[in-house]
């Protein structure tokens, strides 16, 4: 009896110490509950159902075959997988410090009360929205050697012949260019956003205080701003770590996954094993997915667990 | 002798049924190579398609084919946009939902035949009494499955490969325009003499199906990948003569770079042309609605240029086909509606609608879509005759492209010599091999 | 004094455009002579007098209206009704600047976008041509709506479809991530940290490895080519999720302790004190909720490509055959497509007003 006791009160503990707060331990699993059913359901099975996969033989017609480990086995020893994560490590190296800088920029600018600032947020949002065919057209075009306006720009420099979209030596960077060009007007909502949850009142403080510009954005604007910092910066992490489409914006109308494999992303050589390589492997592409995740996970968990040392939370700290 | 009396008599009474049977359009005295055949039993079928123009011109086949063979049967068909339909079309597979009729392409049809995922139509092909040698072999070889050649595929239209060639441009030059015996020597001297100022002679490398391969064709050497696909080509003396002979014009500057083309698409060099930088270029016969509608200066169509040692000139020829899975519910139907579509009077519609050219070989027919270009005095027939002396699509998935793209722009953009790129695309395209 | 105002201040245009277009030209005619030297004097010629023109003119008129101005309001009289008003243009002096830095980025922005709308106005002749045409000698954009539409007799089906599918989508995310950001930024409970994790570790698996098996999950749930298909895997979201959590963690707990001294349940207090305070965050999940909807591309492909499901996507998608590019068309398409969501962020923007978030805030 007072086993079954301890045991339910130590259950009961793990909602909390007290009833009040196990009413509020049950309130959140409550409020969660929807959201993250759903989300379990209708993404967590595929992404279950793709850990399955991946330690099978399947080309997607025969039928799959057990194989245990031997995917990640191969992979392991796979040179092509290597070259895609150096690739891809670079353009997170290239992209997120330059599109988190260059948006904070723009949206400190659009934050200040200026005519018209409406239609400029939207040019710099227009990006998002624009038709990746247009965007493949016009920037292979601003790209090319020579009759390129890029090229036009820079006429006496070496730079002007250089041959962006074909050489292997330089096709990270236009790839790179069209990542920031395309989610400058992402990261700047996201930051708009949270720079309207800072209080006035706090920089009227400083200015009592005497700070200048720079003191007031140094010392109010950014770490009042660092729990939406810290939003953007994991997302752009994310999203550069599964490069797909940028770089098919370059690459498509010379060589997709540019010339020997030059611009071969993660995702790139995961979507060839499971859709286009002529010995295609589910199982593998899979494999290959599943490390990208890892990675991108062991990433993000050593964000959040930082977090505390840089992010400010008006309501204290998210109480690990 | 009355033996034979009779035998003609059931004949044309077979004949006169069959004819009373089905109502067959065609003209008197046209021969008819392929006839349709009422369906045993209406059913239900899917069927796959890639393209929102053919989607058309087949809901009109269709719908014939349900109304005068097969009354009852219904056929819904999907349309998937190009870019995104061999995805799918796995994807659905990888689902065990093949769809029962498809759009299947030659470089695609290995993956699905190798992996028994297809219905084979030869017995039907028997059953129907076509000849499946009346079809050009680059159009159905591709199709062609196990030890006794089964053909798995129905041929709907085929693409071949011609040059398309600025005449105001010749006539500046002081050239007499090409015919069609021109050997590459002629062409040679034709592209030096065509590059004036920033107006280079020709664009004829680009991609597997409107560039070099045709070249390679010509000295009798399969491009890329032998029939078998058991080896890679392009370290063979043909392969390497074509390709050192385009090099040789790229290196002397008659032809332009992948750079200043702005892709590795034999589109990319008929815009080139259709601006005026670029006399001659390779073209495909999907091209000739957006010539004719788009390009203001005269222009003619030519064959390619012989191979001095073979004499020959060969385009690649590519056919796209109907298959269908090895899963369906209703083989019989799915075949009948095949065969229909691979009809005269299947094909008729595609001929009407112009732009694809029909596979069905029947003259008339053929004549059909060279007059739905309307009135024009453009060498058509050219087109017609490079199926003739065709070579078949051998390369698949990766080797198809990008790899061959890959090729194209270490030789033509990079600046490598014909041989450290060809034995560099080897390596990637032995890797690729069964 | 009485200053034309509008015909000065289109003149200072009319010459700094001139200075650029001379700049230009020198600039270009320098590819055939002495290289250097054109092109330098061609980009001086070209940016800075032209800027420089621009900007003095601007800096006359903003002194003489601006002076003008201050004394109506000395007056107490209101200043008259001019749009185009430098003095009003620039509150500061420093904003010349400011706006000189957003306007050259704009064009960058813009760049991809301009071609596109442009493209869409050109007649096929005009789409092949190379160097690439920024502007139609022949305009044609009515004659390419029709052609639009007639190759694509659905269109105005699927940006209907596509419009349900966007407003199912954002309600429902609405409804379901602003609940569970509140668990997490607000309530402790156990396994909350790993619940959270593994949440944003859905964002972490590229959607192709995820598509065949979605497409076999939604199958045999009997979903295919149907709406409930669209939408209602779509009203589940870990970034929004994410997004709204930070921005819930953001407001002062006072308030919404407050509150629940006064007996509100947590429902209660998330209607009518945390969702009220985090206008702009919602402002920015409207954004980009209604974005991502909007142009989703491969997953209705896979599960509804039917001709009644079909999204405004896949129908441009579908105006571009194996051999075949009508760039017009495409593009006509695709701008159609655009405009309503410009439109729908010209709106949400609003909402990033300084403000806003805090008012009713006493510290």
């Amino acid at each position: 009896m007072t086993l079954i006791r301890g045991i339910i009160s130590r259950v009961l503990n793990l909602f909390g110490p007290t009833p009040l707060s196990r009413r509020k331990a049950l309130w959140g699993l409550v409020l969660i509950a929807p959201n993250t059913i759903g989300l379990f359901f209708f993404f967590g099975v595929p992404v279950l159902m793709t850990f399955w996969t991946s330690l099978q033989q399947w080309n997607g017609i025969q039928p799959a075959q057990y194989i245990g480990l031997e995917n990640f086995q191969t992979l392991a020893q796979d040179d092509k997988f290597r070259d895609a994560l150096t690739i891809t490590l670079k353009l997170v190296g290239y992209t997120v410090p330059a599109e988190m800088v260059l948006a904070l920029g723009v949206a400190l600018l659009l934050n200040i009360p200026l005519r018209g600032r409406g239609l400029l947020r939207m040019a710099y949002f227009i990006p998002v929205v624009t038709s990746t065919v247009a965007a493949s057209v016009v920037w292979t075009n601003v790209f090319q050697p020579e009759s390129g306006l890029l090229s036009k720009i820079v006429a006496s420099t070496s730079w002007a012949d250089r041959k962006w979209l074909t050489d292997p030596k330089f096709i990270l960077f236009p790839i790179a260019a069209v990542t920031v060009w395309q989610r400058i007007g992402f990261d700047m909502v996201l930051f708009l956003s949270g720079l309207q949850a800072i209080p006035n009142v706090l920089y009227d403080a400083a200015t009592i205080d005497g700070a200048n510009r720079w003191q007031r954005f140094r010392y109010v604007t950014l770490p009042m701003l660092s729990p939406t910092t810290f939003l953007v910066m994991v997302l752009a992490i994310i999203n550069s770590f599964l490069i797909f489409d940028q770089a098919f914006i370059i690459t498509a109308r010379f060589v997709p996954g540019g010339v020997l494999d030059s611009a071969t992303t993660l995702t790139y050589y995961m979507y060839e094993r499971a859709f286009v390589d002529a010995d295609l492997s589910l199982g593998y592409a899979s494999a290959v997915a599943l490390a990208q995740f890892a990675i991108i996970l062991a990433i993000t968990l050593v964000q959040l667990a930082v977090q505390r040392y840089w992010v400010y939370y008006e309501a204290g700290e998210a109480e690990a | 002798m009355l033996k034979n009396k009779r035998q003609l008599v059931v004949l044309l009474v077979v004949l006169m049924i069959s004819a009373l049977a089905a109502p067959v359009r065609a003209q008197d005295g046209e021969e008819l190579l392929i006839q349709p055949q009422p369906c045993d039993e209406p059913g239900t079928l899917t069927m796959w398609v890639w393209d929102e123009n053919w989607a058309s011109i087949i809901e009109d086949s269709i719908a014939a084919w349900e109304a005068d063979y097969c009354p009852g049967a219904e056929v819904n068909i999907e349309v998937t946009p190009w870019g995104q339909y061999w995805d799918l079309l796995r994807t659905n597979a990888a689902g065990g939902d093949l769809p029962d009729v498809f759009n299947m392409s030659q470089t695609f049809f290995y993956f699905y035949a190798d992996n028994d995922a297809l219905l084979n139509l030869q017995p039907y092909w028997d059953e129907f009494g076509v000849d499946t040698s009346l079809w050009g072999s680059g159009l159905v070889d591709p199709y062609r499955w196990g030890g006794n050649g089964d053909l798995y595929a129905a041929p709907v239209n085929w693409d071949t490969i011609t040059i398309f060639y600025n005449m105001e441009m010749f006539d500046d030059a002081g050239l007499d325009y090409p015919t069609a015996d021109w050997n590459w020597d002629d062409f040679a001297v034709a592209a030096e003499e065509l590059t004036v100022g920033d107006v280079y002679g020709a664009a004829v490398y680009l991609e597997y199906q409107a560039g070099y391969p045709n070249w390679i064709a010509a000295t009798g050497t399969t491009p890329i990948v032998d029939a078998a696909r058991t080896a890679c080509t392009l370290d063979d003396d043909g392969s390497l003569e074509a390709l050192n002979f385009l090099a040789d014009l790229y290196n002397d500057g008659y032809m332009p770079s992948i750079s200043e083309l702005g892709g590795t698409s034999a589109d990319d060099a008929f815009n080139f042309w259709a601006s005026e930088r670029v006399a001659m270029i390779t073209a495909g016969s999907w091209k000739l609605t957006d010539a004719i509608d788009q390009v203001d200066f005269d222009w003619g169509i030519v064959q390619l240029p012989q191979n001095p040692a073979t004499e020959r000139s060969r385009s690649i020829v590519h056919s796209v086909g109907y298959v269908a899975s090895a899963n369906t519910e209703n083989p019989d139907l799915a075949a009948n509606l095949i065969l229909y579509l691979a009809s005269d009077e299947g094909q008729r519609f595609f001929a009407e609608g112009g732009n694809v050219a029909p596979a069905n070989p029947s003259p008339a027919i053929q004549q059909l879509w060279i007059d739905s270009f309307g009135d024009t005095d453009l060498n058509i027939q050219a087109f017609v005759d490079a199926t003739q002396d065709s070579q078949g699509v051998t390369v698949f998935d990766e080797i198809w492209d990008p790899i061959n793209s890959e090729l194209v722009v270490l030789i033509f953009d990079l600046d490598f010599p014909v041989e450290t790129a060809v034995e560099e695309i080897c390596s990637v395209v032995e890797d690729e091999l069964p | 004094m009485n200053i034309p105002l509008i015909p000065v201040w289109m003149a200072s245009h009319v010459v700094a455009a001139g200075l650029g277009l001379v700049g230009t030209r020198i600039l270009f005619a320098s590819r055939n002579r002495s290289p250097s030297k054109g092109r330098i004097l061609g980009l001086v010629i070209g940016l800075v007098g032209g800027l420089t023109a621009l900007f003095l003119f601007w800096l006359a008129l903003a002194y003489m209206v601006s002076t003008r101005t201050w004394a109506h309001m000395a007056a107490g009289v209101e200043p008259p009704l001019f749009s185009y008003h430098p003095a009003r243009l620039f509150a500061k002096p420093g904003h010349i600047l400011v706006y000189a830095i957003l306007i050259a980025g704009a064009v960058v922005m813009l760049l991809p976008f301009f071609w596109m709308a442009s493209t869409a106005c050109k007649p096929p002749a005009e789409t092949n041509r190379v160097p690439i045409k920024w502007l139609p000698d022949n305009p044609a954009c009515r004659e390419n709506v029709d052609l639009l539409y007639e190759q694509s007799p659905q269109f105005n089906r699927y940006l209907r479809n596509s419009a349900l599918v966007t407003l199912g989508r954002t309600f429902g995310q609405f409804v379901t991530c602003s609940l569970a950001a509140y668990g997490f930024a607000r309530f402790r409970f156990p396994g909350r940290n790993i619940i959270f994790a593994l949440c944003l570790a859905l964002l972490m698996v590229p959607f192709q490895a995820i598509m065949i098996p979605e497409y076999i999950l939604i199958r045999d749930l009997g979903w295919l080519n149907s709406f409930r298909a669209l939408i209602i895997p779509g009203t589940f979201s870990a970034f929004a999720l994410f997004l709204l959590r930070q921005a819930f963690m953001q407001i002062p707990l006072e308030l919404e302790e407050a509150a629940t001294i006064d007996g509100a349940n947590p429902l209660q207090v998330l209607w009518h004190v945390t969702l009220p305070l985090s206008v702009p965050a919602l402002a920015a999940f409207g954004v980009i909720t209604v974005q991502a909807a909007w142009n989703d591309f491969l997953y209705p492909l896979v599960v509804a490509n039917s001709q009644n499901t079909r999204v405004v996507t896949i129908g441009i998608a579908l105006l571009q055959g194996e051999r075949r590019t009508p760039w017009n068309l495409l593009m006509m398409g695709s701008l159609v497509a655009t405009l309503p969501m410009m439109l729908m962020f010209l709106l949400l923007q609003r909402y990033f007003i300084e403000g806003i978030a805090m008012t009713g805030v006493k510290r």
